[in-house]
C-alpha cells in the first residue's frame, strides 16, 4: 500500500503509487483548519465540527452526544436561513436605487451566522 | 518551502520521509488541526489558484488518497467523503499503518499480514482491475476524462457512491484546466499519467 502523489505541472502531473514511503523527497500537503473559512469545495468549514473531535476522550460520551444534536438542530436552522440576495430580490422595488448598498450591508448584518 | 496562504486555509508543506510524517499529522488531525489533502483536493486547489498560489500546482504533494495492489486487483481508498475532514475508518487504517516501525516490502505497506488487503474495505473503498486501464504513461485529455482508475480518485459520480461523489462538473474542471495550464505553460498534449508498480511474473521452464 502506498500514498498517491500528485507531479510536478512541469513534469505532466501525473499521478505516482509513491514510490518509497521512507524516501526522504516525501512531501505531505497538511490542510490545516486554523484561520480557514472555505473547503475545497468553497463551503464554510465547520469549525466547531473540527473542535468537536478534539474534545472526544475528554468529554463523557453523552456530553460529547448533547453537542453532536446542537449542532445538527443547528445545521437545520441554517438551511432555513435567507441569504442576502433572496431578501432584497423581494423588497428592491421599495427601496430606491441609491439606498441599495446601504440596505444589502443591513441585510448582512441580520442574516450573518 | 513556506506555508501557502488561501482565503484564509493554509496548506502546509510537510517535507521528509511519509513513514515519519504522517504519524506526526495524525496526531494534529486527531486534535481537529487539520487533515492531510486529498489527490482530488490539491489538484483542485492548483488549478483554482494558478494564478495567485503557482506554487501549488508546480510541485508534487503526497495526499490521503491511498493505493493498494495485489494481484490483478488495485484499490483505491478515498481518504473523507466529500465536504468532510473525516477520515473514513479504511482511510484511519491505511494512514496508521505509514509509520517508522513499519517492515516496509516495496517500498510499501505491506498487506499480506493481519488480513490487512481484507480490512482495506468498505465505505470509500473502490476496488478496480488493472486490465483495461491505461496505466504508466502519460494520458490525452479525452483518455484521461474516461479514466476509471483516475476519475474514481477525483470522485466521480459514476464511479463513486453519493458521499464521496462531487459534481461531475468539478472532475471536468480539475482534468480539463489541468491540461490546459499543462499546454499553455508547457505545450504538452498528454499528462496525467496513472503509474502504479508494475507485476513481475517469473516463470520456471
Amino acid at each position: 500500500m502506498k500514498a498517491w502523489c500528485v507531479d510536478r505541472l512541469d513534469y505532466g502531473a501525473g499521478s505516482y503509487a509513491r514510490t518509497y514511503l521512507d524516501g526522504v523527497s516525501g512531501r505531505f500537503a497538511f490542510d490545516s483548519v486554523g484561520d480557514a473559512k472555505f473547503n475545497a469545495e468553497g463551503v464554510d468549514v465547520d469549525k466547531a465540527r473540527a473542535q468537536l473531535q478534539s474534545l472526544e476522550g475528554m468529554l463523557q460520551s453523552g456530553q460529547i452526544d448533547k453537542i453532536g444534536s446542537a449542532l445538527d438542530e443547528r445545521d437545520q436552522l441554517r438551511k432555513r436561513l435567507l441569504t442576502t440576495d433572496e431578501i432584497y430580490s423581494v423588497i428592491r422595488n421599495y427601496v430606491a436605487s441609491a439606498n441599495e448598498s446601504e440596505v444589502r450591508k443591513v441585510i448582512d448584518k441580520l442574516t450573518s451566522q | 518551502m513556506e506555508n501557502i496562504q488561501l482565503e484564509g486555509r493554509t496548506i502546509e508543506p510537510h517535507d521528509g520521509r511519509n513513514v515519519d510524517k504522517a504519524p506526526a499529522l495524525f496526531v494534529r488531525y486527531d486534535k481537529g488541526e487539520g487533515i492531510i489533502a486529498s489527490e482530488a483536493d490539491i489538484r483542485l486547489l492548483g488549478v483554482r489558484n494558478f494564478g495567485n498560489a503557482p506554487e501549488i500546482a508546480n510541485n508534487y504533494w503526497d495526499t490521503s488518497t491511498l493505493s493498494a495492489t495485489k494481484g490483478k486487483d488495485v484499490k483505491v481508498i478515498l481518504p473523507c467523503e466529500t465536504g468532510s475532514r473525516t477520515l473514513t475508518e479504511s482511510a484511519r487504517f491505511g494512514l496508521g499503518l505509514i509509520n517508522p516501525d513499519e517492515q516496509l516490502v516495496n517500498y510499501g505497506v505491506n498487506l499480506d499480514v493481519d488480513d490487512r488487503w481484507e480490512k482495506l474495505e468498505g465505505s470509500g473503498v473502490y476496488t478496480l482491475q488493472r486490465k483495461g486501464l491505461i496505466l504508466n504513461k502519460d494520458l490525452t485529455e479525452s483518455q484521461a476524462m474516461k479514466h476509471k482508475l483516475l476519475l474514481t480518485k477525483l470522485g466521480h459520480p459514476n464511479h463513486v457512491d453519493g458521499k464521496f461523489a462531487r459534481s461531475a462538473d468539478e472532475v471536468a474542471e480539475i482534468i480539463g484546466k489541468t491540461f490546459e495550464l499543462g499546454k499553455q505553460e508547457h505545450g504538452y498534449d498528454t499528462m496525467m499519467g496513472q503509474y502504479i508498480p508494475v507485476l513481475l511474473v517469473i516463470q520456471e521452464f
